[in-house]
């Protein structure tokens, strides 16, 4: 059946969910952030006590933020790319071209994906916790990065696949990734 | 293999797929990861987790997010066009009427946001209906808010500062407090300008009508005004008397931004969503692109070739201003090749050594390196507060380009100024460490 882009599918529909779910706890991140280090500077500084955890959480709340929230930067075409060569290209290079980066960004998502899983496996395995009061174990925090990463390869195989019918002429050639708006999902 | 054949691999992989138009992080990230294959195959993946993991773990970068919501809260409230219009009042009467308005509001919104595309595009915004409506010359007005634009990362708070500390280990404080005075001469260089070119060709300016401005109305003019100097002081006073970090000061200034706009402006449920999830689109980029950078800066030092690089530029025994200049040159190029965090990343990792070898201060390197990446943001083809500009005015980008040309000009001479002054930059942080 040939693809029709303005008919999601199941594949889109799962896809475009996860990217919002990872949206969402990004958001609830930064949220975090402010609520944690702004009651750390009010406690400091009005009763003379530190909650001696902002600085530890935050940096786990900027990890959770970004490894979750970098699949909805390349769905809405956030990220940055040098597009003067590219919208120069003949049009068939440059569906080529857009099927070797999802390829390349893929693989590299993939590589990244694996070295995570394998860093919170080894983690686990050695019970490591973080030097400081509240001991976090150190999986949890780092679970972020696999997560976030798995959601980052389906926004790629969800580009791969519009890369690839634009290519072979199944689908529209001035579909862009910024066209996805995922804000309905929420 | 030795350094310098990684060293050309690595980077014509990069320059290969960052201008053949894949996305600056994966880029940057391929070009890492080939290099750490080629030193250490497969195996060496293996430390990528970790690298991965102490890279963006860090309470440092938090303060990127914090600064960019902080701006997005005052925006999505519309607290930020009220102080636009506060803004024309008190400074409509100068030669140059709004233009001059551009200038200050870019300047002021500078000190509560981080990024120079933010406060393009926030004052560009409320700025451009007016401009076209008073009938301003294009060029003028396009360059004004262009250029204007760029202070957004020279005075503090900033993005750009923010990355540099981060690479280079350079105090965060130490550098916005090197930015502030000359951010602020910088801004007052180009009311300057503006007031020169309105003065030789009025036509470019209309004159702003109205007649005489009461002191009831600049009263409450003024008023408009106390947000925002509320936050830059709340902000940037609690980071220069020592109470907080740049990062802390940032979270509370978001959270003063959040009651400011909850009194002066519209802010509910869709605002605060709006503008978390501008925060999110933003800041990923950002930090994802540092955490690329974290990777191939790894790789960089893994292969050697960041200290051999250092060797053989300080083995070059140059004249430390003939490297400067040649410094100044490469930025001027890179500047029309890609975007400043690009910049930073590619560049600081690799030749911070050198700079610090030819006997540099690495807070005034800070601030003038954001000199060039302002240089760059108004450099065709990838200027991107000339696209910024050009896409809320709709304007040919051609007037925008050309009408912030004069700037280029005026920050390249500002190098030259603090280069051969660099006390000018270096007096503050100096006086404020004690």
């Amino acid at each position: 059946m040939p693809y029709d882009p303005s008919q999601p599918d199941a594949f889109d529909r799962v896809g475009n969910a996860l990217v919002a779910l990872g949206l969402r706890i990004s958001q609830i991140a930064i949220a975090a952030m402010v609520v944690l280090i702004t009651s750390d500077v009010i406690a400091r500084n009005v009763f003379k006590k530190s909650l001696l955890i902002s600085d530890e959480v935050s940096g786990y709340l900027l990890v959770a933020m970004t490894f979750f929230g970098i699949a909805y930067g390349l769905r809405t075409g956030s990220l940055l790319r040098i597009e003067f060569i590219l919208f120069a290209m003949p049009s068939g290079l440059r569906k080529i071209a857009d099927v070797v980066y999802d390829l390349l960004a893929l693989a590299l998502s993939c590589i990244l994906l694996y070295t995570f899983i394998h860093l919170v496996m080894s983690t686990w395995d050695r019970h490591m916790v973080a030097p400081t009061l509240i001991e976090t174990p150190l999986w949890i925090p780092q679970l972020a990065m696999p997560l976030g990463c798995a959601i980052l390869a389906v926004g790629f195989l969800l580009e791969l696949r519009g890369s690839i019918m634009r290519m072979l002429g199944y689908a529209p050639p001035a579909q862009t990734s910024s066209e996805v708006d995922l804000e309905v999902m929420l | 293999m030795s350094w310098g054949a990684d060293f050309v691999i690595i980077i014509g992989i990069l320059v290969a797929l960052l201008l053949g138009g894949m996305w600056v992080p994966f880029a940057i990230g391929v070009a890492g990861l080939v290099s750490i294959y080629l030193v250490d195959g497969w195996a060496g993946m293996n430390a990528l987790g970790l690298v991965s993991w102490g890279s963006v773990n860090s309470f440092t970068l938090t303060a990127i997010p914090l600064f960019i919501l902080m701006a997005e809260i005052l925006l999505q409230s519309g607290v930020s066009q009220r102080f636009y219009q506060g803004l024309i009042v008190l400074v409509r009467g100068l030669p140059g009427g709004l233009m001059q308005t551009n200038i200050a509001g870019c300047a002021l919104f500078a000190a509560i946001s981080g990024s120079s595309v933010a406060t393009a595009a926030a004052i560009g915004t409320v700025a451009l209906p007016q401009l076209e409506k008073r009938g301003y010359d294009r060029r003028m007005a396009a360059g004004s808010l262009a250029a204007g634009g760029t202070l957004g990362i020279l005075i503090p708070p900033s993005i750009a500062m923010i990355i540099y500390g981060t690479f280079t280990e350079v105090s965060i404080s130490k550098l916005f407090m090197a930015g502030f005075i000359p951010g602020f001469v910088l801004a007052f260089l180009f009311m300057l300008y503006i007031a020169f070119r309105a003065w030789l060709r009025p036509e470019v300016a209309p004159r702003e009508g109205g007649g005489r401005i009461s002191m009831r109305e600049r009263l409450a003019a003024g008023l408009e005004l106390v947000p925002f100097i509320v936050l830059i002081v709340s902000v940037l006073g609690s980071i220069y008397a020592g109470i907080a970090t740049p990062t802390e000061a940032a979270a509370v200034g978001c959270s003063v931004a959040v009651v400011i706009s909850l009194i002066w402006g519209k802010f509910g449920f869709a605002e605060l969503n709006a503008a978390l999830t501008s925060t999110v689109r933003v800041s990923c980029t950002i930090i994802f692109i540092v955490f690329n950078a974290m990777i191939f800066s790894y790789a960089v030092e893994n292969a050697g070739i960041g200290t051999n690089l250092t060797n053989w530029f300080t083995g070059l025994g140059l004249n430390r201003y003939a490297f400067f200049f040649s410094l100044v040159v490469m930025y001027c190029i890179l500047g029309c090749l890609i975007d400043s965090i690009g910049m930073i990343v590619l560049t600081v990792p690799l030749l911070f050594g050198s700079i610090v070898g030819y006997g540099f201060d690495p807070v005034w390197f800070g601030v003038i390196l954001v000199l060039l990446l302002e240089l760059g943001m108004i450099t065709p083809p990838f200027g991107i507060n000339l696209f910024v500009i050009q896409s809320i005015s709709k304007w040919p980008l051609g007037d925008v380009v050309r009408g912030s040309a004069p700037y280029w000009a005026i920050i390249l001479l500002y190098v030259a100024f603090l280069t051969a002054f660099p006390d000018f930059v270096t007096w503050l942080p100096a006086k404020l460490a004690g």
